[in-house]
């Protein structure tokens, strides 16, 4: 890599300690986000994609999660190593920031708007004094093209609408000028038209700033329209990195294959449209094999006796499986 | 010269405010479980109303810490006869001021006679019933004429009280219940409901052999009785009313700290349904199988921590007492023999009702108890409790409407202080005769005890009083009439005795007047 | 959207007429418990009973009976008593022979004060313990709190009292055994009466505040760097108080009923004993004002209560 990576996850592994077991959550995941770039983080639920991003801000849950493995470098510092209060005070929200699923939720209902986008200035002392916090709000919140923001500091989010929530929520994050960006599902809950407002803003921040983006979906559509790479992740682990002209033409992974076939295409003509068949094994005891081998097509005994090694079969192009290579188009 | 007179008057300046205070400095801090809602004597209520107003207001006699009634406000009275009708001639003693400095004269008494039976105006009216008119001789001599005898006008003090007539008339009726004038020794200063009264001694009180020495009297209303515990033995008062029963050992035992035990007036008897016609207790051997099957003695050392005095009849120095009359002995034998006799071999069950509400204390408990000694000699007992206000009204005789008392009731009538029987067995032995005032809570119908007891009303001789008195219980005892008496609750006193002397009077007050407390330098 | 209109402005017109139909519906509820009491406490026996001596003559029982107007028809007494108190004239107390009104009245500050205290004291209780509990559920201090949650219900407000006279007062000697005057004579009663609702508050915070850390607007606050304190006591706290409201309005109306009890064992000068001592004797009078009193305290608590709403969550403001 000649460019100097601003994420370097390498080898994270994150177990959930659950009463019914102990819950493999992220099982050796390694990827990196350059400056500048978009990178996707595709898979079903339950992959393991949002423990992944939550595991890179620190933000498992306390009482059962944990990193047992792995490091996360972000501009060069392992963030799995620092004591909390630094996280907190000067990576958490400021180096690195998150912006989550539901927008009509991640907004406290009973405090402004004013005071919720000016926390992260004030947390991370980047605005001394009420006069100072109100500006760079109001700043950010002109940023995020919300229209007269210096007039709307004193409202309450249910006195906004669903777009204008989420794009409240981006000016939270992006208020100190972070490094990384992880979008969790930013447009899941959204309509089209401000899906295609919200890629805009991002791309835009990108431009200006640097900013690196993980954009965590399952719709293969939005990561297709903005993100430069994409990881596929299935059952814990990534399966198929690459660009994204590559993963789109040419995916390898008979589980990339399968999500693609299932995007339904304008003018298609078909009467039921495809799902995958079967489900994800259980994470609390992985199988010894390949994960997908159930429900892939090209199974063999192979795949079920030992998990497939890394295979990069063009730069930047990797994947896991015993058999890779162009599928059939169903 | 100028300096002798200069000394005098240092030494008149110094003596002054000993003079002015009444002889005496300091406060009393007393602790009282319950509280008067009534400060004006014409208008009192209940025997509570005494606590404070027997403070400020006194009558023509007393009773004294000896129990004998001693001549008071009157300097002489005596019953005398004029055409066949009785009057009480009264001679006034001079000198009595009011707190507001007016003098005591026959027409302040004629002013609360006017009132007190005014059925309007005073819940006693009735006992004004048999006076004819108040005859006023001049301002310090005055008769009480009587249509017919009434002996318990005698035996209740001579009934009226002393109030001020001018300042009653001038301030009102309502002014005057709010801060009351009176000629006691101790004078109105403040009242807070449901938290303290508060009194200063009256510089000019009449009595100078029996007065207080202090300066201030503040009465807290406490209730709960740990709490009056707790505030006495913290120092936050100093004279304690009604040591909780269970305590008074400890009281007794206390360093530094004196008590008085004595009987309150009040008398506790089992009366029975022998107004019905199917009742077991018309048979008087059941009556008195009643009165064997109960060891009284027992509850009273065990229920009441000894707190309790045995009585027959009539309590020990009252009117009619009887050193000879013994109580029935505790024999559940004989009882079972006595039911078996009057063809209860196997004994009956029968509804008995408790009082629950603590007019006196561990009423309740003695109630149960005493049952649980019926049920053992045959009288199955089915044990009701009841309220107050509820058990009043099922003793009431002539009421045309449920409930019935159809079985044993736990009674209670006050005799007074020292006690005289007269208006409680006029209440609860005398036939009901509705109309006429006989009987109200009597079950009993006995015509030799109703001649007796009419009798007993027209006596107003003290002396024949006493000896028809005797012969009634005497009566009463052998046929179990009225109910079997079983013991006169006792209430205890404390203080602190650095602080205080104190030395009980009977009435009026209830033992609570601070008739004579000294406060200790 | 609505725009935002000025706070102040907006939400004085609607509350306007929301507080009006309030105020009309908590006029029916008192009126209709005054009825009600009314024939209950006459059910209830005879008030001349208790109040004339026992050897009282039957003709002077009648007597007093039609003075006091208890002879006509029940229905009838309540239009004379309904006529006169809307004069302002609710009788006089039987026992005590004063006007009903003032016997009352005068007591009342006394007895909310002392409601008052004990709601703070549950308050300041329960908040801290829900918190913790929450926070760190599970753990020792949740088992704990969750305990001495427990002992509050468990333990009736009058052993309390003793225990805490017993205690503080006889034992120890810092605290007065009884009365009124000082903030050191509130404390004790305060703390008996309040007790009890420690409990059910607890829970509410301690579940509302589960609730509410998991949810997504605290995760976004964690997010953008907010530390802990500041998440629990700041924007946590806030949104589970707004249960917390609601039953306060309740318990502060349970405490002034329950407050008699707490009144006896301290001597403290309330209208609860006032009131109960005047169902025992059938004090109608008396009763009657103090019922009145209590419903439309009762009533303006919870009328107050759901105002307050307003203010803790903003939402609520706009959709009367």
């Amino acid at each position: 890599m000649s460019r100097q990576a601003l994420l370097r996850v390498e080898n994270l592994r994150t177990h959930l300690f659950l009463k019914r077991g102990v819950l493999k959550a992220v099982d050796g995941v390694s990827l990196h986000v350059d400056e500048g770039e978009t990178l996707g983080l595709v898979g079903e639920s339950g992959s393991g994609k949002s423990m992944t991003s939550l595991s890179i801000m620190r933000l498992l849950p306390k009482q059962s999660g944990r990193i047992v493995d792995g490091n996360v470098w972000l501009d060069g510092t392992d963030l799995t190593s620092l004591p909390e209060d630094e996280m907190a005070r000067d990576w958490r929200g400021r180096r690195v920031s998150m912006v989550s699923q539901d927008p009509m939720t991640s907004l406290n209902p009973v405090f402004t708007v004013g005071d919720q986008v000016g926390a992260p200035f004030r947390y991370h002392k980047l605005a001394q004094g009420a006069r100072a916090v109100r500006d760079a709000v109001v700043k950010v919140l002109s940023r995020v093209r919300i229209p007269s923001p210096e007039k709307r500091l004193d409202n309450y989010p249910h006195q906004f609408s669903g777009g204008m929530r989420q794009r409240v929520v981006s000016a939270m994050a992006i208020a100190c000028a972070p490094r990384l960006l992880i979008a969790d599902e930013p447009t899941s809950n959204l309509d089209v038209t401000i899906q295609v407002q919200m890629i805009e803003l991002f791309r835009e921040l990108q431009r200006d700033s640097g900013l690196g983006i993980i954009l965590i979906t399952h719709d293969l559509g939005v990561a297709a329209s903005i993100c430069d790479r994409i990881a596929v992740m299935y059952a814990g682990r990534i399966v198929e990195v690459g660009d994204v002209r590559t993963m789109y033409r040419a995916a390898a992974h008979p589980y990339t294959q399968a999500l693609l076939n299932s995007i339904p295409h304008l003018g298609q003509r078909k009467r039921r449209l495809y799902a995958i068949a079967g489900q994800p094994p259980s994470l609390i005891d992985p199988p010894v094999g390949c994960r997908f081998a159930p429900r892939c097509p090209r199974r063999t005994a192979k795949c079920d006796a030992d998990y497939p090694p890394q295979v990069e079969l063009a730069p930047g192009h990797v994947t896991a499986c015993w058999h890779p290579g162009p599928g059939a188009v169903a | 010269m100028i300096r002798r007179s200069v000394l005098g008057l240092a030494a008149v300046l110094a003596l002054a405010p000993m003079a002015a205070s009444g002889q005496g400095t300091g406060t009393v801090t007393a602790g009282f479980g319950a509280e008067s809602t009534m400060l004006d004597p014409v208008k009192y209520s209940a025997g509570v109303d005494h606590y404070f107003m027997g403070q400020m207001f006194e009558q023509l006699v007393r009773v004294n810490p000896e129990q004998r009634v001693v001549n008071w406000l009157a300097e002489s009275w005596s019953v005398q006869e004029e055409n066949g009708k009785p009057f009480i001639d009264v001679r006034l003693r001079k000198g009595v001021k009011f707190h507001n400095g007016d003098p005591l004269t026959s027409a302040d008494f004629e002013f609360a006679y006017n009132k007190m039976r005014d059925p309007k105006i005073s819940r006693w009216s009735h006992n004004q019933a048999e006076v004819e008119r108040f005859e006023i001789v001049d301002d310090h001599h005055f008769r009480i004429r009587f249509k017919q005898a009434d002996g318990n006008y005698i035996a209740n003090f001579l009934q009226l009280w002393a109030v001020p007539k001018a300042y009653y008339e001038r301030v009102g009726e309502a002014e005057f219940g709010k801060a009351p004038v009176g000629t006691g020794p101790w004078k109105f200063v403040s009242r807070t409901v449901k938290d303290e009264i508060r009194f200063e001694a009256f510089a000019d009180y009449w009595n100078k052999d029996h007065r207080p020495k202090a300066e201030k009297l503040v009465i807290k209303v406490i209730p709960e009785d740990l709490t009056r515990v707790a505030a006495f033995k913290t120092g936050a008062i100093d004279f304690l009313d009604a040591v909780p029963l269970s305590m008074v050992e400890e009281f007794r035992k206390m360093p530094g700290v004196k008590t008085l035990t004595v009987v309150t007036g009040n008398n506790l008897f089992l009366n029975f349904n022998t107004h019905q016609e199917k009742s077991p207790f018309r048979d008087v051997r059941v009556r008195q199988a009643a009165a064997h099957a109960i060891d009284v003695d027992a509850i009273i050392k065990s229920v009441l921590f000894g707190q309790g005095e045995r009585y027959v009849q009539v309590g020990k120095g009252g009117v009619g007492y009887d050193p000879e009359l013994k109580p029935y002995a505790y024999d559940p034998k004989k009882a079972r023999d006595l039911l078996r006799q009057a063809g209860f071999p196997q004994g009956f069950e029968i509804p008995c009702y408790n009082l629950t509400t603590p007019r006196e204390p561990n009423v309740k408990e003695v109630g149960e108890a005493m049952f649980a000694y019926l049920t053992q000699a045959g009288i199955r007992c089915r044990v009701q409790g009841m309220e107050y206000a509820a058990w009043l009204n099922l003793a009431r005789m002539g009421r045309n409407a449920p409930p019935e008392m159809d079985g044993v009731f736990s009674h209670m009538w006050s005799q007074n202080l020292p006690g005289d029987p007269g208006t409680a067995w006029a209440g609860h032995v005398h036939t009901f005769v509705p109309g006429k005032g006989w009987g109200s809570y009597s079950t009993t119908s006995d015509a030799e005890a109703d001649t007796m007891i009419a009798e007993l009303k027209l006596t107003m001789d003290p002396e024949k009083r006493a000896a028809l008195a005797r012969k009634i219980a005497r009566y009463k005892h052998e046929k179990v009439l009225g109910g079997v008496p079983t013991y006169r609750p006792m209430v205890t006193f404390a203080w602190r005795t650095d602080k205080l002397d104190f030395t009980g009077w009977p009435y009026p007050g209830y033992w609570r007047g601070m008739q004579e407390v000294v406060v200790k330098k | 959207m609505r725009p935002s209109g000025t706070f102040p402005r907006e939400w004085g017109k609607v509350v306007t007429g929301y507080f009006l139909r309030r105020v009309l519906q908590g006029l029916i509820s008192i009126v209709g418990a005054s009825i009600v009491i009314f024939f209950i406490s006459r059910l209830s026996g005879d008030p001349i009973v208790l109040l004339l001596p026992t050897e009282a003559p039957p003709a002077l029982i009648e007597q007093v009976r039609q003075e006091m107007g208890l002879n006509e028809p029940v229905w009838k007494q309540y239009l004379i008593f309904a006529g006169k108190a809307l004069g302002g004239d609710f009788g006089k107390s039987y026992r005590w022979q004063a006007p009903a009104l003032e016997l009352v009245l005068d007591r009342l500050p006394a007895t909310i004060g002392l409601a008052l205290a004990a709601l703070a004291f549950s308050i300041l209780l329960a908040v801290p313990f829900g918190v913790l509990s929450a926070v760190y559920r599970g753990s020792l201090i949740d088992t704990l709190g969750k305990g001495f949650a427990m002992l509050g219900q468990a333990m009736p407000n009058f052993w309390v009292g003793l225990l805490l006279v017993l205690i503080f007062a006889i034992h120890l000697d810092v605290l007065p055994a009884y009365g009124t005057g000082s903030a050191a004579h509130v404390l004790m009663p305060a703390i008996a009466l309040g007790w009890y609702p420690v409990a059910a508050q607890t829970r509410i915070v301690r579940s509302a505040m589960l609730d509410v850390l998991d949810s997504d607007y605290i995760r976004m606050g964690r997010a953008v760097g907010a530390s802990e304190r500041v998440l629990v006591w700041k924007y946590a706290l806030r949104n589970a108080a707004i249960p917390l409201v609601t039953i306060l309005g309740v318990y502060f109306a349970a405490m002034l009923g329950g407050a008699f009890v707490v009144e006896t064992v301290f001597a403290w000068p309330g209208v609860g004993r006032t009131v109960v001592e005047a169902v025992f004797s059938r004090d109608f009078p008396v009763v009657q004002v103090g019922v009145l009193l209590t419903s439309i305290l009762f009533v303006t608590s919870n009328l107050l209560v759901d105002l307050s709403y307003g203010f803790i969550d903003p939402r609520i403001r706009y959709d009367r």
